[in-house]
């Protein structure tokens, strides 16, 4: 059973691979700044119907070293592009019940367009960029790893986001869109 | 001398790649990790040998990238003897 492996906990940029359940909302305190007057928090949550195919749990496994430096490196950008105060990012590992967070983003800036839109930008940078991968475990007991047609290069490169994600804001209910022809999670 | 896994701790042999599988392409194969003997060439040609040896996971490796400890490199950069080589196939975290 792998440890438990927690970087920069309880800094204002956090980047955390857990194998534990996500505490968003210290995830979220992690954010809180005087000088920001928007936080945002993103939690993806597995889901127990994809596409109508009943899934009993999920498992995450991630390429660890590259992953941190994956998050780290959006996590840079995300600072800079939007401006942000501060960042968190938990990423769970391991089993996952339906239900249960896997994912969780905490953004905060001085104005809540920034927040938000940060959010969103690296959940979609994350889930095409960060080697982490999710296998289904449907009820019938069967396990299914996840590799989408989208996300790295063949080239070892990554995609220009636009190619991959047009510029569009969520929807109410359907923020998770991409996930729905994937299954699982977020 | 019969070949045994070296252990955790040797050095990697100069002339062989380490080579770190994930996921579906590490159940594909039924291992995690590979030794492959390895003359100095681009990530393309690790692709295309692995490809070779593990015909069930050529699809997969051809929408793969290749990552050289904790960075990815590109297609045409060259993949050192002695490296820690990860296959990265497309990736589905969140």
């Amino acid at each position: 059973m792998p440890t438990p492996v927690a970087d920069t906990a309880q800094t204002s940029t956090a980047l955390l691979l857990v194998w534990e359940p996500i505490d968003a909302a210290r995830l979220l305190a992690c954010v809180a700044d005087e000088a920001a007057g928007a936080n945002v928090l993103f939690t993806g949550t597995t889901r127990g119907v994809t596409a109508g195919v009943l899934t009993q749990r999920l498992a995450y496994e991630a390429h660890e070293p590259l992953a941190r430096a994956q998050l780290a490196r959006l996590r840079d950008e995300a600072m800079a592009t939007y401006a942000l105060t501060a960042c968190a990012i938990s990423h769970r590992l391991g089993e996952v019940a339906v239900g249960e967070t896997s994912v969780a983003i905490a953004t905060s800036a001085p104005h809540r367009r920034e927040a938000f839109a940060a959010a969103e930008w690296l959940m979609e940078r994350i889930k095409s960029e960060v080697p982490i991968w999710k296998c289904e475990e449907g009820v019938d007991g069967g396990r299914t790893w996840l590799h989408p047609d989208s996300g790295i290069h063949p080239d070892g490169g990554v995609r220009p986001h636009h190619e991959r994600h047009p510029i569009s804001l969520p929807k109410a209910g359907t923020a998770h869109g991409h996930a729905a022809s994937q299954g699982g999670a977020s | 001398m019969h070949e045994q896994s070296p252990p955790v701790h040797a050095p990697i042999p100069v002339g062989s790649l380490h080579i770190s599988l994930f996921a579906g392409m590490a159940a594909a194969v039924g291992r995690r990790s590979l030794e492959l003997p390895w003359e100095d060439d681009t990530a393309a040609a690790l692709r295309s040998r692995l490809g070779a040896e593990f015909p069930a996971i050529a699809p997969l490796l051809a929408r793969s990238a290749v990552a050289i400890g904790d960075a990815y490199v590109a297609d045409d950069a060259v993949v050192p003897r002695g490296s820690d080589v990860a296959i990265i196939p497309p990736v589905s975290g969140g």
